[in-house]
């Protein structure tokens, strides 16, 4: 058998050709356990955040990271089962600082906090790993906002658009179509050359489960990963879940691609940091945050970037989701986030249980990239659409106090009315740039004015429908030309045109 | 403010540095009694503690641990004893014995944070390891 003897000659060479070097080695014991928190003495030369292992009485490994760095003991939060380490258990360094598998595998999965994939699809081929923790990109590589993010959404890509490298929060109240809409993101980045990242921080796995069901059935795995750090899983893991998020959309960053990256939410983030702060002792300040929460969301955020052709042209957009209190916007963790990022979507409560939904506040809502993040057409026909509901609002509010309006006020009331109809949109509805382009465009050129409001949802379905049938060339010259000239705007019009007729 | 014992115990070092033997009751008596009026007797524990390492510290001499599987000869702790002292710096090294079969042969070291696992038994798993590359 000359396998066999080749197998024995090879494990000869192995064994002789082994070294086993005896290493100086430094080592802490736990002096104090609990509540996912251990402190360590010795360790004299831990790095910051860097990994620890916990070698428990039963021999079991449990992994942690350096926190905090004192004068006669190290903090360090444990990552796992905190239950089995005992006070007196040695502490290894790994010289490792804390890093996620990154690479093309991650793709399609869903994976925890520390990137170990946590569905039922094998182990992850990942070829890299990534420091979750990476200062931002500096100035010199940076470059504006100018190419859309097509959300899908029509209020949103009218109204606020989105830009590839801003950061947009979300922010409302509890069950109002926060994740709708991050969901609705994501599901129409099909075929727009977009990765996507979903980091569910604090989520009900219940919840995830569903998401994660729903971007299947919609395609949308094919490009996107879930993170996720559920309810249940210790405030260590939910702290460091958006930053890993962020370290996997690194590495497509990094090879020139653009990623959309969710994170739901902060707001629930900032809580599990405030829990881990205070169990370290670290002083509370307002709302009992420590000082450093501000930092907390802002080193995070900040990597979202736009980076320029000389390092790669990638981007990394960021959709932040906040959740607020009975709509208090000026509590401490939404004040802080909407200073940080570029523009904000409000939803309100008031308007969800109206039926305008997706209930986006126009007035409250901005983009601060605005219009140049989108294409030339969407410019023509949604320029002043923002300013005209949030003045419609205002507008009907006045204009329940009596009936004789002149005529100005009462076209201005009659547009509105019809504009918010077609703000109204379905959850996985997604619309196609082109086709919100012409609906918008039949709204200001008045084609509507004729349609009872209650009618308006009817005609703009059927115009959709009516397009992707007759006028499947108008739609994609629109979507190659992105602008309005007069041969499309033409071609456009005589499109809406037909469509009345077969409906008279 | 607050006296740390840390600080007692450096305190107390410092004071009997240039006593004679004589005089050193008459400083342990003051000492005690300014614990007792600052309120921290609790903490003379403590202090004890924080004097050994400071002791330790100040003079040179490190503590360190040697696990075996059997008994070592003395020449043998000798060229171990150098080995530490090279190693950490100390002057002087004070060394304790502990016999562990399970570690089937070879040396681990212990002083301060610090482990040196020369054991046979680390090896051999490590080699395990390595193979089911």
């Amino acid at each position: 058998m000359a396998t066999k003897d080749f197998i024995i000659e090879q494990l000869k060479n192995e064994i002789a050709g082994f070294k086993a070097e005896a290493k100086k080695q430094s080592v802490g014991v736990v002096v104090e356990v609990g509540d996912g928190i251990a402190r360590v003495s010795g360790l004299s030369d831990a790095l910051a955040s860097e990994m620890l292992e916990f070698v428990t009485a039963s021999g079991k490994k449990v992994s942690g990271v350096v926190f905090n760095l004192e004068e006669d003991n190290v903090g360090a939060v444990i990552l796992g089962d905190y239950t089995e380490i005992k006070e007196g258990d040695q502490v290894n360094r790994t010289e490792k600082i804390l890093s996620v598998p990154v690479g093309e595998g991650v793709i399609g999965r869903v994976v925890d906090a520390l990137g170990q994939p946590i569905d039922d699809k094998g182990p992850i081929d990942a070829k890299d790993n990534y420091p979750v923790e990476k200062i931002a990109p500096g100035v010199i590589t940076r470059e504006g906002v100018r190419q859309p993010v097509q959300t899908g959404i029509k209020a949103i890509d009218a109204m606020v658009p989105i830009g590839r490298g801003q950061r947009e929060l979300i922010i409302g109240d509890r069950q109002i179509g926060k994740t709708a809409i991050a969901i609705d993101t994501i599901i129409s980045q099909k075929g727009q050359n977009m990765k996507c990242v979903y980091v569910a921080v604090g989520q009900k796995e219940s919840k995830v489960a569903n998401i994660v069901a729903k971007l299947e059935e919609a395609g949308a795995m094919e490009y996107t990963t879930v993170v996720l750090a559920g309810a249940s899983d210790p405030a260590s893991l939910l702290y460091i879940a958006p930053y890993s998020g962020t370290a996997i959309a690194e590495y497509f960053l990094d090879k020139g691609e653009d990623v959309l990256v969710v994170y739901d939410d902060l707001s629930k983030h900032a809580v599990a940091y405030r829990e881990i702060s205070l169990l370290l002792r670290r002083p509370p300040g307002r709302e009992a945050y420590p000082g450093d929460v501000f930092y907390l969301h802002s080193r995070l955020l900040e990597r979202a970037c736009k980076l320029n052709k000389d390092f790669g042209g990638g981007s990394i957009t960021a959709l932040p989701i906040i959740e607020t209190q009975a709509g208090d916007l000026s509590a401490y963790i939404p004040t802080n986030v909407i200073s940080i990022t570029d523009g904000q979507i409000f939803l309100e409560g008031d308007l969800f249980y109206q039926g305008q939904r997706p209930a986006i506040n126009a007035g409250l809502s901005v983009s601060r990239v605005g219009s140049s993040a989108q294409i030339k057409a969407m410019k023509k026909v949604a320029g002043q659409m923002r300013l005209d509901a949030a003045q419609y609002r205002e507008l009907a509010a006045f204009a329940q106090f009596g009936s004789d309006l002149d005529e100005e006020t009462k076209a201005k009331l009659e547009l509105g009315k019809r504009l918010m109809e077609i703000l109204k949109q379905d959850q996985y509805a997604t619309v196609p740039v082109a086709q919100q382009v012409l609906i918008f465009y039949a709204l200001i050129k008045g084609y509507i004015n004729d349609v009872a409001v209650e009618k308006v949802r009817e005609f703009e379905a059927g115009l959709h429908k009516y397009a992707i049938n007759n006028g499947e060339a108008v739609l994609k010259a629109i979507d190659e030309v992105k602008e309005l000239n007069e041969q499309i705007e033409k071609d456009v019009r005589k499109l809406i045109e037909d469509y009345k007729e077969t409906l008279s | 403010m607050k006296i740390s014992a840390k600080q007692y115990a450096r305190g107390l070092y410092e004071a009997v540095q240039e006593k004679k033997d004589g005089e050193v009751k008459g400083v342990l008596k003051k000492f005690i009694e300014v614990l007792v009026k600052n309120n921290d007797f609790k903490k003379a524990k403590d202090v004890i503690r924080n004097l050994d390492k400071i002791f330790r510290e100040e003079e040179g001499i490190l503590e360190a641990e040697i696990v075996v599987a059997s008994p070592l000869k003395k020449e043998m702790v000798k060229i171990v004893k150098d080995y530490v002292t090279d190693m950490s710096g100390a002057k002087k090294v004070e060394v304790a014995e502990r016999v562990d079969k399970s570690i089937l042969g070879g040396v681990i070291i212990k002083y301060e944070d610090k482990i040196v696992d020369g054991s046979l038994k680390s090896k051999l798993s490590r080699l395990k390891m390595n193979l089911a590359k």
